[in-house]
């Protein structure tokens, strides 16, 4: 397992070091180095911890108890998670359906935007992209407040100006069918700027003479948009939809500080479940399972977007 | 121990990286020290209580709270320097957490290796918190204080397996709340009293628009927080005879055809268009609901935003032949396993729920409560020396409440269950279970985490 | 920078209807920021009014006057800036020594090392934190404004980023200043280094961002409340089951005003930033 070990072992045939040691070995040692803090950073801040959560799944404890009171139980959380627990997969589903309605939200009305924006003789796209990218860089939990605070059924701003324009009242937070809706809207809220600006970049990129070759070839708005912007901009938009998903998939802060999962769980996501089943049920082997399933998932999406980056990139 | 060791080899065979090593290891081996090591330090300690010549050693003792709130935080804080004043020696400091992420501190805190050496916190965690070892030993003297001067009840709400694990600092009983006016103007002149009753006055005082929209509900819950739907429900099912679990904590008792009647009873008034689930915990204060059963410290909403004469309370209707029942639930204080200064603490806590703010005043723990939010003591000493208070408006029925009411049976995974009721409940009001696959889809959740060890 | 060419849209009527839209989309989405000093500005009657309002009858100035003073003033705020800023600095150091290092050299174990670094971007955040908080109670660090920037001295996404940058970076130039008799680490520093300097300000942008937005991690690590970050100062502001609540919008207006004046003057490095994050990963 050591990769350092084995390099040494199938270099037989270099000039023999001695004291002096080759150009080529030297920078070798520097290009280690380099990467050497980073390395073991890593190693004990990401890696370490997650080798613990690995361990601590396959073990019942309590977080309020001292660690030695761990009780090994080998698969049975996950066992558990996956068969019985009426909370955990719902809570991933729910998690799946945030996700890939925002992804579908992002990546429609981002689109629609970018193509807006591009357009040649649109003034003040400084103005246009800084309001865009708003949301994304304002913390999530005072944009959940503030939501919560716009679609409350009394006092929401929301059910002010729909009232106003004549529809009844909608409890957008607290009716089991239309919360989830309620998080997905401030979820897409929340990203669409950030990805109409990364689709502008992408629009950007596309080469002019596409266009006019397009449209000497009398092709209209539609049939340049389907046959050759769509196309042009496949990489961008699968990688937006996997990043788009994997962050998805995390929702944590946005709904802990609206709708807190509730009500009847229709909002209850997969870590919003993780950090109940660790810090209030007080069950760490089992809430660290489910971040071993949601990581398998991130790591399955990953290896998709890794592949789409090479092919990016041939 | 043995085990982390050969985890480490499997690892690590030629035991390279140290760091990596070292790292496992800590990953794996958090508590192994923080645990040994006050248990000798704390030895020696109530010897500093020192002899009148030579002066105290200086105490520094920490208290967490939920009172994250800067005029709480305040509150609490004048109490802190008098004490300070009081006892030159002693330092307490306040470390307050939003009280959504409380047990993430209070968990966190544990691997620390100074953790608080007292908490404020809820008495329905006893159980979790007991099961964790970090309940220190009450003293005798506090024990017999406490039996001795609170409805039982309440001393139940701080006990678990036979043992009084703090002192309550509060008690929050269940009662119905009606809208005078409202039944009023609908011919009543008392509140109902059986569940029929209920039915029949909320059913009454549900009114509607033209367009058929409500306009006023004749009953309410506050839906979507942890007490204001499971209390309700658990006070209307003790109301009917019912029970929530079976006497041995073995299993679920709550979906009993006692409980289903209950909870048929709140789907029915959702059919009729007389209470909706969406309501929270502005609708009752507005002057849009007739009639809702909540624990007392809403009252603070009254003061806010209504005005708490206009309220009247009453027990919790029952069922035909019954006895109203109620739930009463406590925060209580106590003082850290792992606190090295555990005699001084406890002398804080018998300072702060013992000690009166003078001849026929109350202690400085009830006085506190009741002026950040309205909150009733449980203390008899305390009702009896705020009595002016307690007797007005809605007031008598909680306290009156607080010598019938039961306490939560707060087992270790007593939140959790809670919140799986709550979930069970809300999917039955919202009309997407039945109430009997409701309540048995809860027991079946909820009887899992019981035969948990 | 070159645009698409459409010709058939190119009519002013259609120029009118995009900016029309544009106006709309912006206009929702800078609502809620709006919205958010109204309601700041609201008595605690107007914030909870029925049907919700739009203005304050008489806006009430004090309030943030109000959250200024709970919040004790400007030392939230300089805590978040010690905190955002020292992360963002180390990590800019780090990320760009290892960028440059997996970009322009070849060593055993690189490529593994790497896809770790990848792999770690996909870990559920929430997994760390006990172990964290057991790790900087080990050093000592524990409620101090160091534990909260400790475990965030590295992060994967900006080594990736560098890198990526660096392996633009032309070899011959770094061979020329072989030549001169550079060391491998004055390249690092006078050829690798000034010539990323965009990519280290979106880097730093992003990073100070996603830091002074934090809640969790600084949440469990600071108990002190004169270390507390602006966004725990905020959450402090909260009243009691629901009341108060303009005084908890006000206190979050606070926190964001900082982030707004941010975004604008460093929107060259945001927009550069995230339309990378599209094209290269």
């Amino acid at each position: 397992m050591n990769p350092l070990a084995g390099r040494e072992a199938v270099a037989p045939n270099q000039p023999r070091p001695g004291r002096r040691i080759s150009i080529a070995q030297r920078r070798e040692r520097w290009g280690f180095l380099f990467v050497l803090p980073v390395t073991l950073f890593l190693l004990i801040v990401i890696l370490g911890p997650l080798l613990f959560g690995f361990w601590i799944s396959l073990h019942s404890w309590n977080p309020l108890a001292s660690l030695t009171e761990a009780k090994w139980v080998g698969w049975r959380n996950y066992e558990f998670l996956l068969t019985l627990d009426k909370r955990f997969l719902p809570s991933l589903i729910n998690s799946g359906y945030y996700a890939v309605a925002r992804v579908i939200g992002n990546v429609v009305i981002g689109l629609a935007l970018a193509m807006l924006m591009n357009y040649p003789k649109l003034k003040g796209l400084r103005f246009w992209r800084v309001a865009l990218f708003l949301p994304m860089a304002t913390s999530p939990v005072v944009l959940g407040h503030m939501w919560a605070n716009m679609f409350h059924k009394d006092f929401g701003i929301l059910n002010t100006i729909t009232g106003f324009l004549g529809f009844p009242a909608v409890g957008w937070m607290t009716n089991p069918d239309t919360a989830l809706i309620a998080v997905i809207i401030m979820g897409t809220y929340q990203f669409v700027g950030y990805y109409a600006i990364v689709f502008l970049a992408g629009l950007q990129g596309i080469p002019e003479e596409y266009a006019e070759a397009a449209s000497i070839d009398g092709a209209n708005g539609w049939q340049q948009f389907w046959y050759i912007t769509l196309p042009q901009l496949t990489p961008v938009i699968a990688f937006v939809t996997v990043m788009s998903t994997i962050s998805g998939l995390q929702v944590f802060d946005l709904v802990i500080s609206s709708t807190d999962g509730g009500p009847a769980d229709a909002t209850n996501t997969v870590v919003l479940q993780m950090y109940k089943t660790v810090f209030v049920n007080g069950r760490a082997g089992q809430g660290a399972a489910m971040a071993f399933i949601l990581f398998a998932i991130l790591m399955a999406l990953s290896v998709i977007q890794l592949r789409l980056l090479r092919e990016q990139r041939s | 121990m043995s085990k982390r060791n050969h985890l480490m080899r499997m690892f690590f065979p030629q035991g390279k990286l140290i760091l990596v090593a070292a790292l496992l290891l800590a990953g794996c081996a958090p508590a192994a020290t923080p645990t040994s090591a006050p248990a000798n330090t704390n030895a020696p300690e109530p010897t500093q209580a020192a002899g009148p010549t030579q002066p105290p050693a200086p105490v520094k003792l920490s208290i967490s709270n939920h009172l994250v709130n800067e005029t709480w935080h305040a509150g609490l804080e004048t109490y802190l320097a008098e004490y300070n004043q009081l006892h030159p020696n002693v330092t307490v400091e306040q470390i307050s957490t939003a009280f959504a992420d409380l047990q993430a501190r209070v968990a966190t805190d544990q691997l620390g290796d100074n953790p608080p050496d007292l908490y404020q916190l809820p008495a329905w965690w006893v159980g979790n918190l007991a099961q964790s070892g970090i309940l220190s030993e009450v003293p005798a003297d506090i024990v017999a204080d406490v039996q001795k001067n609170y409805p039982q009840g309440v001393i139940d709400a701080v006990t678990w397996d036979g043992k009084i694990h703090g002192v309550p600092m509060d008690a929050n009983t269940t009662v119905m709340l009606y809208n005078k006016a409202m039944l009023a103007e609908a011919g009543y002149s008392r509140p109902p009293e059986t569940l029929a009753e209920l039915k029949e006055y909320a059913l009454k005082l549900t009114k509607k628009d033209a367009e058929g929209n409500t306009i006023q509900y004749g009953y309410s819950e506050w839906v979507g927080n942890l007490n204001s739907e499971y209390l309700p429900f658990a006070s209307l099912l003790y109301s009917n005879g019912g029970d929530i679990f079976a006497e041995d904590m073995s299993k679920s008792a709550f979906n009993s055809p006692e409980g289903v009647e209950v909870l048929t009873l709140m789907t029915d008034l959702v059919q009729a268009g007389a209470f909706n689930p969406e309501l929270t915990y502005t609708d009752w204060y507005t002057d849009r609901v007739a009639i809702t059963v909540l624990p007392n410290w809403v009252r603070f909403y009254l003061t806010t935003y209504n005005d708490p004469a206009a309220f009247g309370s009453a027990p919790v209707p029952h069922g035909n032949g019954k006895e109203s029942g109620a739930i009463v639930y406590s925060w209580f204080i106590f003082v850290n396993e792992k606190s090295p200064n555990k005699e001084a603490a406890w002398d804080f806590i018998r300072w702060f729920t013992q000690e009166t703010l003078g001849e026929g005043k109350p202690t400085r723990c009830a006085q506190f409560y009741y002026d950040i939010a309205s909150v009733m003591p449980a203390r008899f000493g305390d009702l009896e020396a705020m009595k002016d208070v307690f007797s007005t408006d809605v007031f008598p029925a909680f306290v009156e409440a607080q010598s019938y009411a039961r306490a939560p049976l707060a087992f270790p995974q007593y939140e959790e269950a809670v919140n799986i009721i709550n979930v069970e409940l809300e999917n039955a009001w919202f009309l997407k279970k039945t109430p009997e696959e409701a309540l048995n889809d809860a027991a079946e959740q909820v009887d899992a985490l019981l035969q948990m060890p | 920078m070159t645009r698409l060419n459409r010709p058939r849209l190119q009519s002013q009527a259609n120029l009118l209807l995009i900016y029309l839209i544009m106006i709309v989309v912006v206009t929702v989405i800078t609502f809620p920021y709006f919205y958010m000093i109204s309601m700041a500005l609201m008595t605690e009657a107007e914030s909870a009014a029925i049907p919700g309002r739009f203005l304050p009858a008489i806006p009430q100035w004090q309030n943030f006057q109000v959250a200024w003073g709970r919040i004790q003033g400007l030392r939230p705020y300089l805590n978040t800036l010690i905190v955002a800023g020292g992360v963002t600095l180390v990590q800019l150091f780090t990320s760009s020594l290892a960028g440059f290092g997996f970009a322009k050299y070849r060593f055993p174990g690189r490529d593994l090392v790497f896809l770790l670094l990848l792999g770690s971007m996909t870990i559920p955040l929430f997994i760390n934190i006990i172990p964290w908080f057991w790790m900087i109670n080990q050093i000592d660090i524990n409620n101090t404004l160091l534990g909260v920037m400790a475990p965030h001295f590295v992060t994967a996404f900006g080594v990736f980023m560098m890198r990526q940058f660096m392996l633009d970076i032309p070899d011959d130039l770094i061979d020329a200043a072989r030549m001169d008799g550079a060391s491998e680490f004055m390249i690092y520093r006078t050829v690798a280094l000034p010539l990323c300097g965009p990519a280290l300000a979106t880097l730093g942008a992003f990073a100070f961002l996603y830091h002074w937005n934090d809640l969790l991690w600084p949440l469990i690590v600071l108990s002190d409340r004169a270390n507390w970050t602006i966004n725990l100062a905020v959450l402090a502001l909260q009243g009691y089951m629901g009341v108060s609540r303009y005084l908890q919008i006000a206190g979050g207006a606070m926190s964001v005003i900082p982030v707004i004046i941010l975004v604008i003057v460093l929107q060259r490095y945001f927009v550069q930033g995230t339309a990378l994050s599209g094209i290269k990963g």
